[in-house]
């Protein structure tokens, strides 16, 4: 075993961590440029709308659609500059917030408290991540509860005087010793090689993307409304055909924004997305480096995958963090972040030339079915009915 | 002519880049080998802390066992008074045997570990337990990836110059290694 394991678990973190930092500035960049870019948009559509109703009726009758357009691309206007700064300043801002305090932030959008060390199952989970932390040569994140019965755990934190692990309660409850501390070791893998300041800047800057999305959809919808209550009665035969090209020519700038604003969550998902499922599998090796036990953990993933794992919307920016994917959301397959447990459980069994045998790989009894576990508020088995557009 | 200069010039400072960079390397790797090893002391200082609560705890429903008990405390203390660090590590890999006799026989108390304080020190003790044998781990890997630092292009060039050698893994010793495979499961749930 001795010399087998000098050369598997012979991974130094320092590399992944210089990657993760380094991903981490160019996803920041890359983010900003889409909230200048919605900004850029969003300014000029207020602007140009505004310029169609203020101009002279028949010079608003020579206007194309085209063409107003194409002066899109044409030389930036005041307002269209404006909105580019507006939101990538509060890009900036928020990055900055999400850098210091980004696992604060996912801590309270999943709803997580501190562990409480007089619980006996809390006290060990505890403990695990303190000798976790001691294996990795990392302080002790902060542990973190969620109270539902679903089977979960992630990292978050932008450095890992400042991470945080959080684990659901049944995940606590469910895990043997064993289990838990593969799980946790997965966990301090992502936490020790900066995995998580990815993470978080891209689960915290994505999910604002997405929430500025709504945002600025109901501002449009709700401006269009008083659009049309504010709209001046014609004063005269002119300014009546005016103004039927006029509503023609909003709608298409309106048009407009409503694509950008389906496809600037989705942009941004796409990013989230680059949380590479490589960086699971990495973490599942950092995992059997940190415990020497790999079969630890494919018993647990065993169990994640027989469990109930949603701990959350499938698109909620916690997701991409978990060890597990929350699963029975539409698409999941293809926007997922996490590769295949069967694939992960393969390769921790082939790791390093360690065959793990049939024998081994039986997990200890535990329920199959999820239903023993008493439902909480939290429980999503049943998929919830309302679905954004990209579900 | 100056251009040939300013290409030496440049060769010089990208060398003298790297000089730094394997430098610093070499550096915080023998740093990071020191904090790993004074960490095992942290741990088997708290180890030593504990024992002594977990045996007055259950004395009293562990009556019977006296003679066990008090041997894992003259083992404690053993390990306490340890002048040299050979002595030390014989008494801390003794200790770990009379600590794993002493949590099978608290498991066959079942009324002991019912009491909420025996069953929390448990939890403590081996938790420190584990904790020991992952900072010993931990200094291991810190030793392993400082020793091919030492050994490998280009550490190996500053390594021997600047007084860098490889350092020594932490060994468990053959008598133990069979104890090892048979260590009993402590369960607490």
């Amino acid at each position: 075993m001795a010399d087998r394991s000098a050369t598997l678990y012979n991974t130094d973190f320092r590399r992944a961590i210089a990657r993760n930092k380094r991903n981490t500035l160019i996803l920041f960049v890359v983010l900003l440029l889409i909230s200048a870019v919605v900004g850029y948009v969003v300014g000029w559509g207020v602007a140009i709308i505004e310029l169609i109703w203020n101009l002279p009726a028949e010079q608003v009758d020579q206007l194309t659609a085209g063409a107003v357009l194409l002066d899109l691309f044409g030389p930036p206007r005041p307002g269209a500059l404006m909105g580019a700064a507006i939101l990538s300043g509060a890009g900036l801002i928020w990055g900055l917030i999400t850098l210091s305090s980004g696992a604060e932030i996912l801590a309270s959008f999943a709803g997580a408290r501190d562990a409480n060390p007089d619980d006996p199952l809390e006290r060990r989970f505890i403990d695990v991540i303190s000798e976790m932390a001691i294996a990795a040569g990392v302080s002790a994140p902060r542990p973190m509860v969620i109270d539902t019965p679903a089977l979960n755990a992630f990292a978050s934190g932008s450095s890992p005087k400042r991470a945080m692990i959080t684990a659901t309660t049944g995940i606590l409850a469910a895990c043997t010793r064993e289990e838990l501390q593969a799980v946790i070791g997965h966990e301090t893998g992502h936490v020790a090689d900066y995995d998580v300041r990815y993470t978080t800047v891209v689960a915290a800057m994505a999910g604002v993307i997405v929430l500025l999305a709504h945002f600025l959809g109901n501002v449009a919808y709700w401006s269009m409304g008083w659009g049309g209550y504010g709209y001046r009665p014609a004063r005269s035969r002119d300014e009546r055909g005016a103004s039927g090209a006029r509503i023609a020519l909003t709608l298409v700038v309106v048009v407009l924004l409503a694509i950008l604003l389906v496809v600037a969550p989705l942009a941004s998902r796409l990013v989230q997305m680059a949380i590479s499922r490589q960086r699971e599998y990495l973490a599942d090796v950092s995992s059997a480096k940190l415990t020497r036990n790999p079969i630890g953990l494919i018993h647990a993933l065993q169990r994640l995958e027989a469990g109930d794992t949603n701990i959350a919307r499938t698109d909620s920016p916690v997701s991409a963090l978990c060890i597990a994917a929350p699963k029975g959301a539409f698409l999941s397959g293809l926007f997922s972040t996490h590769p295949p447990i069967p694939d992960r459980i393969a390769r921790l069994r082939n790791l390093g030339g360690i065959a793990v045998t049939e024998l081994e790989m039986q997990a200890p009894q535990f329920p199959r079915d999820a239903d023993a576990h008493p439902k909480g508020p939290w429980d999503t088995s049943t998929p919830p009915t309302h679905k954004g557009p990209w579900g | 002519m100056s251009t040939g200069l300013y290409v030496v010039l440049g060769i010089i400072v990208l060398l003298v880049i790297v000089f730094i960079g394997v430098y610093n390397g070499l550096v915080a790797g023998r740093q990071e080998v020191r904090n790993a090893w004074s960490q095992i002391d942290i741990q088997l200082k708290r180890r030593h802390d504990l024992i002594p609560n977990l045996v007055n705890a259950v004395k009293d429903a562990m009556a019977v066992e006296k003679a066990q008990l008090t041997a894992v405390i003259e083992a404690r203390n053993q390990a306490v008074n340890a002048r040299t660090p050979d002595e030390a590590m014989k008494a801390e890999n003794n200790l770990t045997g009379m600590l794993r006799q002493l949590f099978a026989l608290v498991e066959s108390y079942p009324q002991l570990r019912s009491q909420q304080n025996v069953s929390s020190l448990m939890e403590e003790l081996s938790s420190t337990e584990n904790r020991i044998s992952f900072a010993r781990q931990h200094y291991n890997d810190a030793v392993q990836v400082q020793n091919i630092r030492v050994a490998s292009f280009p550490g190996v060039l500053l390594a021997s110059s600047f007084g860098f050698t490889s350092e020594t893994m932490y060994q468990v010793p053959e008598t133990e290694r069979s104890a090892t495979e048979a260590v009993p499961d402590v369960r607490l749930t």
